[in-house]
């Protein structure tokens, strides 16, 4: 395989592959702007060691093999961190990731739809928080609440859209 | 406790207190919690990727400018059909394609593409070069500062520091890959790890496992298909690798004294014996009993073999030589006695020997020399040590045609006189081998005891004739083994004072296992 087929197959690994790694880090590093970071050293490795995988076993499990040691790379470097997952845990997290995998690019789409139905506020609070990365506190004097209330709206609007998400992939598979 | 979606959320913002986050690793344990808080989790990353793609299009809208979808119809005939179900979908692979093409540059240049780490956080730093040859990509590397990327170690040997006082020994040849300051993939070849407390956690990749250290000091040998680890001091945890799906099999600790061999095809740890000669652990010469002991007994010169890149050092300086080396990838030098290095001849070395151009004149009619030697496979009249050449020369220490170690030294009449042992030398263990010449008794001792002597007349007198270990003054006639704690005196030690060296000997050597 000459370098130009090398670099197809990788990107097409990695597009396979990097929401499930996206999902793991989300779930085990707080922060967007940190998890970003450790995806993104995450994808540059795997780019790096692409010679080392082995292409008769699936690339997800290399890649959140790897996406695990790096993880637990970042957690030594951040004593300010609350959740520290275990090694083992992050272990059993990555599994079950990989477990959900099939699902994943359904689950995209449908949200893209419900996403779409969203009333306007409820959009603007998840905006204030994705988009412009917003604290809790600075969304409640924004929009005149409080932060306890602001935590449960933003939780609710998640929680509607997940259910949105189920509702439809039900539907799609009737 | 209640977790309910507020509370994963909190945990995912990392808002919730530290009794609340250990609360819900214990919920966690249960694989139907662990789904949920996955689902979750993937509905935040996916939330911020999508809010923000909306975002940018919107931008782009506004601009009349459409990037993503350009990007997307340039690059969709080279994706399966079946992922663009629908516009949406179209749009999130467009995305994808923009960060998959981004990371086709790091692919291309990986070698320039550092972390975002501060830069002494993601360095290996080399504290010494022992006749090195290291190359990164296609070019000769000789830079101290080891900057994230693969690196082949072509020959000699590598001393580096990573963060937090860890120290690497690697030994040509060897491919390794420096992936952060507390981290290093070894593809092949062999390294030693010494971890000093802080730097726990410091952690080597191989291509079967996962070497993670708590505070100690390990070695790793990779061959094709086969990861060795061996555990000298503390206590190391090794993750096999699962190659049914790359992820971590079950670990094992290794404590003090401890191996373990990971082969990629059985995918079961096996235990090993510990290799205590095979690795250069340290580049520092123990200053513990043994060496205390010869300096207390004065000796003209002491040859410790130490690891260095200059040279056969000498204290005093000025008896120094220099190492012969030969082609090859080891270097001449392998793991000493104690520790530290010795002088490896043979074996898979490409070393050759010693030479000593200017060595102390021997003019007491008394001698005594003192060394360790390690012989890997037999070789008749392999040389230890030997200033003999033509008429020249006093004094030689070799193996006979028995393989037996045979001493022979010129007396004052110029002739020459030679004692041998009686049993053949043991290969692949070290001994300690004593020659002395007190004017009237010529006596070997090997490991404290006397094993051959010989009435002697004083031994002849010896100005500057070269000295050389490990081989002749042909090339030929090599010990294919290593020579260690070379000692020369101009008098004779003895019987307790070799016996009280050797006992030094045995102690530290107890010790430094």
């Amino acid at each position: 395989m000459d370098e130009n087929q090398k670099r197809e197959e990788f990107a097409h690994h990695w597009l396979d592959a990097e929401p499930s790694v996206s999902a793991y880090v989300f779930a085990s590093v707080n922060g967007f702007h940190d998890a970003e970071d450790v995806v993104q050293r995450i994808a540059q490795e795997l780019a790096r060691r692409f010679n080392e995988y082995d292409s008769s076993r699936p690339f997800l499990g290399w890649a959140l093999w790897i996406a695990k040691s790096r993880v637990i790379d970042f957690y030594r470097t951040q004593s300010r961190t609350r959740v520290v997952f275990s090694d083992e845990l992050l272990g059993q997290l990555a599994d079950t990731i990989a477990k959900q995998a099939d699902g994943r690019s359904d689950r995209r789409e449908a949200l893209e739809a419900c996403l779409d139905e969203l009333p306007t506020r409820s959009r603007r609070l998840l905006d204030l928080r994705y988009v412009e990365e917003q604290s809790v506190a600075d969304m409640a004097r924004e929009i005149g609440s409080t932060l306890g209330s602001v935590r449960v709206l933003l939780s609710r609007v998640r929680t509607v859209l997940a259910s949105c998400i189920e509702r439809r992939l039900a539907m799609e598979s009737t | 406790m209640s977790v309910n979606d507020d509370f994963i959320d909190r945990i995912l913002e990392g808002d919730a207190s530290d009794e609340e986050a250990a609360e819900f690793q214990r919920w966690l344990k249960f694989p139907a919690n662990l789904e949920r808080f996955a689902l979750r989790a993937e509905l935040h990353s996916d939330l911020r990727r999508s809010l923000r793609r909306r975002r940018i299009q919107k931008s782009a809208r506004e601009t009349r400018i459409d990037a993503p979808v350009a990007v997307s119809a340039s690059t969709r005939k080279t994706l399966p059909t079946s992922l663009f179900r629908s516009r949406q979908m179209l749009v999130l692979t467009a995305t994808g394609f923009v960060t998959a093409a981004c990371l086709l540059i790091t692919f291309m240049r990986s070698e320039e593409i550092r972390d975002p780490e501060p830069a002494n956080a993601s360095e290996a730093t080399v504290v010494s070069n022992v006749s090195g040859l290291l190359t990164k990509g296609d070019q000769q590397w000789d830079d101290a500062k080891l900057p994230l990327g693969d690196y082949e170690l072509q020959q000699g040997l590598l001393h580096l520091r990573f963060d937090d006082g860890v120290m690497v020994y690697v030994e040509a040849p060897a491919r390794f890959d420096v992936l952060s300051g507390k981290r290093l993939v070894l593809h092949h070849g062999r390294l030693s790890a010494n971890v000093p407390p802080e730097g726990t956690g410091f952690t080597v990749e191989t291509p079967e496992a996962e070497v993670i250290d708590f505070g100690t000091e390990f070695s790793v040998d990779v061959s094709t298909g086969t990861s060795e680890v061996h555990v000298f001091e503390g206590l190391v945890r090794v993750k096999p690798r699962s190659r049914s799906n790359g992820d971590a099999g079950n670990s094992v600790d290794l404590r003090t004294s401890q191996a373990l061999k990971i082969e990629g095809e059985t995918e079961k740890p096996v235990e090993i014996e510990l290799a205590t000669e095979r690795f250069i652990r340290t580049f520092d010469e123990s200053r513990r009993g043994y060496a205390r002991t010869v300096k207390q007994f004065e000796p003209l010169a002491f040859y410790r073999m130490a690891i260095r890149d200059q040279g056969l050092a000498c204290v005093p300086e000025q008896y120094s030589g220099v190492v012969l080396t030969g082609a090859g990838n080891r270097p001449p030098h392998a793991r000493g006695v104690f520790a530290g290095g010795s002088l490896r001849v043979l074996a898979d070395s490409s070393g050759r020997g010693g030479r000593v151009d200017a060595p102390p004149p021997l003019q007491t009619g008394q001698f005594t020399l003192t060394a360790f030697v390690y012989l890997e496979a037999k070789a008749h009249d392999g040389i230890v040590a030997t200033n003999i050449w033509n008429e020249g020369g006093n004094f030689a220490l070799a193996l006979n045609e028995k393989d037996c170690l045979r001493a022979t030294v010129r007396n004052s009449d110029g002739n020459l006189v030679s004692v041998s042992g009686t049993a053949s030398v043991a290969l692949q263990s070290w001994r300690h081998i004593v020659m002395t010449v007190d004017g009237q008794r010529f006596a070997l001792y090997e490991d404290g005891r006397l094993v051959a002597s010989a009435p002697c007349l004083p031994l002849a007198e010896s100005k500057s004739d070269a000295l050389w270990f490990g081989t002749d003054a042909d090339g030929l006639n090599l010990w294919d083994g290593r020579i260690d704690e070379v000692a020369l005196f101009d008098r004779a030690l003895s019987d307790v004072e070799v016996a009280e060296l050797y006992q030094a000997a045995v102690e530290e050597m107890e010790n430094s296992e």
